[in-house]
């Protein structure tokens, strides 16, 4: 039991410190990736200048600042791109190599965009804060709140990698995973809340869209740091995360234990 | 070691519209083809056998060979390996075997094969002092010294190739399955790789399965050859027996002191290549010494030489009698 958990810490550290390593080679192309995740930012300027005459459905100019500096942040510490690789790596074959170690390939991956987080660190925190003293959005932060806005974010994570990995496996059937990936990219940012707060839509729709996933991906952490939910939303809140995250840890494992029955290891 | 009974596997391909609309179709309703990659095949292994595989592209090799690592599942038919059913994949199946693949890699392409040796000390969990142990031991038999801090992608092709060895037995296998993996390396770097698989298998009397194209490799490294042709294994045995029944001619080379009419030769056997001063002679096996004397009895011979038909022409030779056993069936 001792020994299994040095054995994974001891994994863990070499995972993390390679991957690190091998993410150090590539730091430019991160620069590009962070500043092509800019697009909240784009958001909170065109809400500001639509509320700068008076409040959109309840949201003054500094309501939608707070509200899309915190979109940022959740969106950059919850970026996953493991569709791609995933499936090209099942549709070319090179899923081989590492399906010839004993360890599933998910922690790999796990191990890259946590690394690609750790990367993001000394970035997204300074911009936010240097975006909330300019817009005076500061006031709006319930700062109590900060370790369940943490812990909604990790939550977030939990959601979004492992329905992307399962999305990403789907290339074990058709090699189209990634026009799927568009799709979901679509509703997700929409639903989400990633373009406009979901509070801004009527009442029902606001109650079909928080059964979604979505809601617990951006807009849930986002509304928790903002301070407008009340405990037992919070609560409520947290609950659909661990519900969605079972969902597809769940439906991973499926689809990973199906599709290696599938797997044809083309070439080579 | 290995043992293999009924094996076979079809594929399915399924052919399917282009497009977003086409995936989606695709996904509820699905054409295929099926194709038979390997058809009702078995053999055995013994413990530190090195048994090459040959067949031409697309005969079921790598197929085999997949399926023998684990990566593929049967559709029908028993695989064992080292007391293991390949695709379940338990750890200790994995650490027991190992597959190298000429033409993938499992290095990290941007950072030093030892980074890559790294995480697979950890994946298999290997104690230190016997990880320092292997990756001495194999940069000894490979010659690897300098190359392990050496950025993957700087490296050239057969140094690269001689990483990928090490880092793929650093687990200490106890089978190997080889896919061509000397393909690509100029000649010196094939024999450097044949020299450590068979010093590898001396040293640690592992089971090896390989394929190649080139025959050098299986000739210098395998004593049994299995020949695999659209699936079926259509020989299994001593190459020296593939030789002979196959190949029931030996070559007869001639040098000659003064030249020789094709009209003369042609008496003596099957006459395959002549100039002025040599020819090339096919004679059956039994005849060949009967032969051989005639000649130096009758001509003005130089040099004379008694060889076997080159491996290669006899693959070919029977690959090319099954496909026109096949095409009269058609």
């Amino acid at each position: 039991m001792k020994a299994t958990l040095i054995r994974r810490l001891r994994l863990a550290r070499v995972l993390f410190s390679v991957t690190l390593a091998a993410f150090i080679e590539y730091r430019a192309e991160v620069l590009i990736w962070m500043i092509a995740g800019t697009l909240p930012l784009i958001m909170m300027f065109i809400w500001m200048g639509l509320a700068a005459n008076g409040p959109v459905g309840g949201y003054a100019a500094v309501d939608f600042a707070a509200y899309f500096l915190l979109v940022f942040i959740v969106r950059q510490f919850t970026v996953c791109w493991v569709v791609q690789p995933l499936s090209r790596e099942i549709r070319l074959g090179e899923m081989s190599s590492r399906l010839m170690r004993p360890l599933d390939p998910y922690w790999m991956y796990v191990a890259d965009h946590l690394v690609a987080l750790l990367m993001r660190l000394p970035i997204v925190p300074p911009v936010v804060l240097i975006g909330l003293a300019l817009t005076g959005a500061f006031v709006k932060l319930s700062i109590a709140a900060l370790p369940l806005f943490l812990l909604a974010i990790v939550g977030a994570w939990l959601i979004r990698f492992n329905m992307h990995y399962t999305l990403g496996l789907v290339a074990f059937w058709t090699d189209q995973a990634t026009s799927f990936e568009g799709l979901l990219f679509t509703i997700y940012m929409v639903f989400g809340g990633a373009l406009f707060p979901i509070n801004l839509l009527p009442p029902a729709a606001q109650e079909i869209i928080a059964l979604t996933p979505f809601s617990y991906m951006i807009g849930f952490p986002v509304d928790i740091m903002l301070g407008k939910l009340s405990d037992a939303e919070v609560l409520r809140g947290f609950g659909m995360q661990a519900l969605w995250t079972l969902v597809f840890i769940g439906t991973r494992q499926l689809t990973w234990r199906h599709g290696l029955k599938r797997y044809s290891a083309v070439g080579a | 070691m290995i043992s293999v009974r009924h094996l076979t596997k079809h594929y399915q391909v399924h052919e399917k519209q282009e497009g977003f609309l086409g995936s989606l179709r695709a996904l509820f309703h699905r054409e295929y083809k099926a194709v038979k990659a390997v058809e009702d095949i078995a053999f055995e292994i013994a413990p530190g056998e090195i048994v090459g595989f040959l067949g031409p592209n697309g005969a079921g090799k790598t197929t085999t060979l997949k399926m023998l690592s684990g990566l593929l599942h049967p559709t029908s038919g028993d695989v064992t390996v080292a007391g293991f059913t390949p695709k379940r994949r338990q750890r200790e199946f994995l650490t027991t075997i190992t597959l190298v693949m000429g033409q993938k890699q499992q290095l990290i392409w941007d950072l030093p094969a030892a980074d890559s040796f790294l995480v697979n000390q950890a994946i298999y969990d290997i104690p230190d002092d016997v990880y320092r142990q292997r990756v001495g031991e194999l940069t000894e038999m490979l010659g690897l010294g300098g190359l392990l801090n050496k950025q993957v992608r700087k490296l050239s092709l057969g140094e690269r190739m001689k990483c990928e060895l090490a880092a793929a037995l650093l687990h200490g296998p106890k089978v190997l399955f080889l896919d061509e993996p000397t393909i690509g390396l100029d000649v010196n770097m094939q024999q450097a790789v044949r020299d450590f698989v068979a010093g590898y298998n001396e040293r640690h009397g592992a089971t090896v399965l390989l394929t190649s194209h080139y025959m050098a490799d299986v000739t210098a490294l395998c004593r049994r050859v299995m020949v695999i042709d659209s699936g079926d294994l259509i020989f299994d045995g001593d190459l020296s027996n593939l030789v002979e029944q196959t190949a029931p001619q030996k070559l007869l080379k001639l040098e000659f002191r003064v030249p020789q009419s094709e009209a003369v030769l042609r008496g003596y056997g099957e006459l395959r290549d002549r100039s002025e001063l040599r020819a090339e002679l096919r004679v059956a096996r039994d005849r060949v010494t009967e032969t051989a004397a005639r000649l130096l009895n009758d001509l003005p011979i130089a040099d004379i030489g008694i060889e076997e038909v080159p491996i290669e022409e006899i693959i070919g030779q029977v690959f090319r009698g099954r496909q026109a056993v096949r095409d009269a069936a058609k």
